[in-house]
């Protein structure tokens, strides 16, 4: 066979059944479109009986399963900037305590410090708080405001 | 909320539950009788079209016609089978015997002749000689250059063919 196709494969494709006597005449020397034949009736008979007495699941099952799935995609999405805040409030309230310590407030404190030590620390402290609420407020507001990447595919593709 | 949440997306993507009900019946027969064949057990038949129609109805997707649709649905398939099988192949070396084969009955033979092609010629037979899928759709499905069907389907019905010669009955 000095070729891999045959332009009437297509025909012979579709006429498993029933091929027209010309296209049967034709197949007893192309052994190109006889292949495409033999095969073409071997799938076509195989899905057949796969799909005899093998109920499929039903639409509305596959449906409700997927709305499922994108209530938990959505669920899952909507905890996520709050365990990221988490986090970040953990990892801050972690290096303010450690910070404490390095300014040597801690000591201040436990001895019963005095106005005059803390007025030091203090300022600092309450400024290092504010950036920290500032920027969690930002990267809350930033999250609610932008849409997510699946809506501006969406978006995009309308 | 949540789930207001849910069928507004669904909708953005112009797709209800009665046009999807549409979309299904018009693209899940074949899909199905593919998924029984390759899998040989309908519990697994089962779970891969349910999840093949979840990922496709999740995903962010442009707007496509019928055959479009049923490439994309058979590339998640092929994307799932691959995961069944490693997941089958881990399980026969860590439980020899524990994974179970295919069950004996009329169909045997053709679950024999269909499993040695590979799994991409499987595809690719079924797409062109069942679901007559075109060369570009055939190659959204599966990830192969359209130039490179003709000789890849070529190949695999000539490995069918010559399988098939020797039970002839199973042609029929």
């Amino acid at each position: 066979m000095s070729r891999p196709y045959c332009e009437r494969e297509e025909e012979a494709a579709r006429c498993v059944s029933a091929p027209s006597p010309d296209l049967a005449e034709h197949l007893k020397s192309c052994e190109i479109c006889a292949e495409v034949l033999t095969v073409s009736a071997f799938l076509q008979n195989s899905a057949r009986r796969a799909l005899a007495g093998t109920p499929m699941p039903s639409a509305d099952v596959v449906w409700r399963k997927t709305m499922l799935t994108s209530r938990r995609a959505a669920k899952q999405r909507a905890l996520w900037p709050i365990s990221v805040i988490n986090v970040f409030a953990l990892t801050a309230a972690a290096l303010i305590v450690v910070w404490l310590m390095d300014a040597g407030v801690m000591d201040t404190v436990r001895a019963g410090a005095s106005e005059h030590a803390l007025s030091g620390s203090w300022p600092k402290l309450m400024v290092g708080a504010a950036i920290v609420a500032i920027i969690s407020v930002a990267f809350a507001s930033m999250y609610m405001l932008w849409p997510s990447r699946t809506e501006r595919k969406a978006q995009a593709s309308t | 909320m949540l789930d207001s949440a849910a069928n507004r997306a669904e909708k953005t993507r112009g797709l209800d539950e009665e046009a999807f009900a549409a979309l299904y019946a018009h693209t899940a027969s074949g899909l199905f009788a593919y998924l029984l064949r390759v899998c040989g057990n309908r519990d697994d038949a089962d779970d891969i079209l349910q999840e093949c129609y979840c990922r496709y109805l999740v995903a962010a997707r442009p707007a496509m016609d019928e055959g479009q649709t049923k490439s994309y649905l058979y590339r998640i398939a092929a994307n799932l089978l691959r995961d069944r099988w490693r997941r089958v192949q881990s399980h026969a070396r860590v439980l020899p015997g524990v994974v179970p084969k295919a069950a004996d009955g009329p169909d045997t033979n053709i679950l024999a002749h269909l499993q040695q092609l590979s799994q991409r010629e499987q595809v690719l037979l079924w797409l062109a000689y069942v679901e007559r899928a075109t060369h570009k759709e055939i190659a959204a499905a599966t990830g192969l250059q359209p130039g490179s069907i003709r000789i890849l389907l070529f190949r695999a019905r000539r490995k069918l063919a010559k399988a098939l010669r020797s039970a002839p009955n199973e042609s029929e």
